[in-house]
């Protein structure tokens, strides 16, 4: 009896399978990415986001969507390596949306560097409105440059 | 025994220097409580700073994270702020206050959003709550008074300004 339940068990759970998932969870660091669910009919998306640093020096990097008059996300952030090229940051950036109203997106991104004290050096923001192309947006993601001058560009990646 | 006849100019001199440093000393303590209730800064950006104080209530019986951020819409967003408000805290004030902005040439037309939120253990948002500082508001009384946040025993958010 004692043994049958042994044998159950790992049949549901083959070895093989639980290391498997442990190493796709591993390679995707992703995937425990923090949620966000938004109160009221909204939702959001997580697209990735892309940093260079061109300052020569480190720079820390927040970042935050605004959806106007109804919520701000969660700040996210990522200390930048002097002299990066186009990295993919571990964390992308929130993009919310009405759920009834999904064509209707108007969001604003706060990109900024902070000193060591947590003040802020400088801030950029980008629209994210009708007029861009969400599905490539979402696919495709934004970049985000520190200038050599310590000054910061956002953009969306073609 | 030597005795020193001291002029009547002198005396009042003397009386009046005393007078002098007392009134600055005063004036100092006085000038530095004012400070405490309402730090301004003005750097030069045409944007005035105001840091109100905050005062923090939790009625959950858990300590909570909060923190908050002023929005002043189509300009800026500040600095995100916050603390670890203890299970039993009964209006603690923060050590940290709020950021009041506001331009310096047109004060009367302020237009702030404070966001403040609770965060969870893998810092995403638990609640949040919003709270519009527009020229309804008492400005003066706000810098001095600051607002009260309340965790309530169901762990929503409630903010209101100090009256």
């Amino acid at each position: 009896m004692r043994r049958n339940r042994t044998r159950c068990a790992s049949a549901r759970w083959p070895l093989g399978q639980v290391l498997l998932v442990i190493v796709v969870l591993g390679l995707n660091p992703g995937a425990f990415a923090m949620q966000y669910v938004p109160q009221g009919p909204y939702s959001a998306l997580d697209p990735p986001l892309y940093m260079t640093n061109l300052s020569g020096t480190a720079a820390t990097v927040v970042w935050q969507t605004l959806l106007p008059n109804q919520a701000l996300s969660p700040q996210r952030s990522s200390v930048q390596g002097a002299n990066t090229q186009a990295q993919q940051s571990e964390q992308g950036f929130f993009l919310l949306y009405d759920r009834d109203e999904p064509e209707q997106t108007s969001n604003i991104l706060f990109v900024s560097i902070l000193n060591d004290d947590g003040s802020f050096v400088t801030q950029k923001r980008f629209r994210i409105d009708e007029n861009l192309d969400l599905a490539r947006l979402h696919k495709a993601g934004i970049s985000i440059v520190v200038e050599a001058d310590g000054g910061l560009s956002v953009s969306a990646r073609k | 025994m030597k005795y020193y006849k001291l002029e009547r100019s002198t005396l009042f001199h003397a009386s009046l220097a005393i007078l002098l440093c007392g009134s600055f000393v005063f004036a100092q303590f006085a000038s530095a409580d004012e400070e405490a209730a309402a730090m301004v800064i003005d750097d030069g950006s045409g944007m005035i700073k105001g840091d109100p104080p905050i005062v923090m209530t939790n009625l959950s019986g858990l300590p909570a994270t909060v923190v908050w951020q002023t929005l002043v819409p189509n300009r800026a967003l500040t600095p995100q702020r916050g603390t670890l408000v203890a299970a039993d805290a009964d209006s603690t004030q923060s050590e940290e206050g709020f950021f009041l902005l506001y331009d310096r040439d047109q004060p009367d037309e302020i237009n702030n959003v404070l966001f403040i939120s609770i965060l969870g253990e893998d810092d995403s948002l638990v609640t949040q709550e919003l709270m519009v500082i527009d020229e309804s508001v008492d400005l003066k009384r706000l810098h001095q008074r600051g607002i009260a946040i309340v965790v309530a025993a169901d762990g929503s958010l409630s903010v209101s300004r100090r009256d």
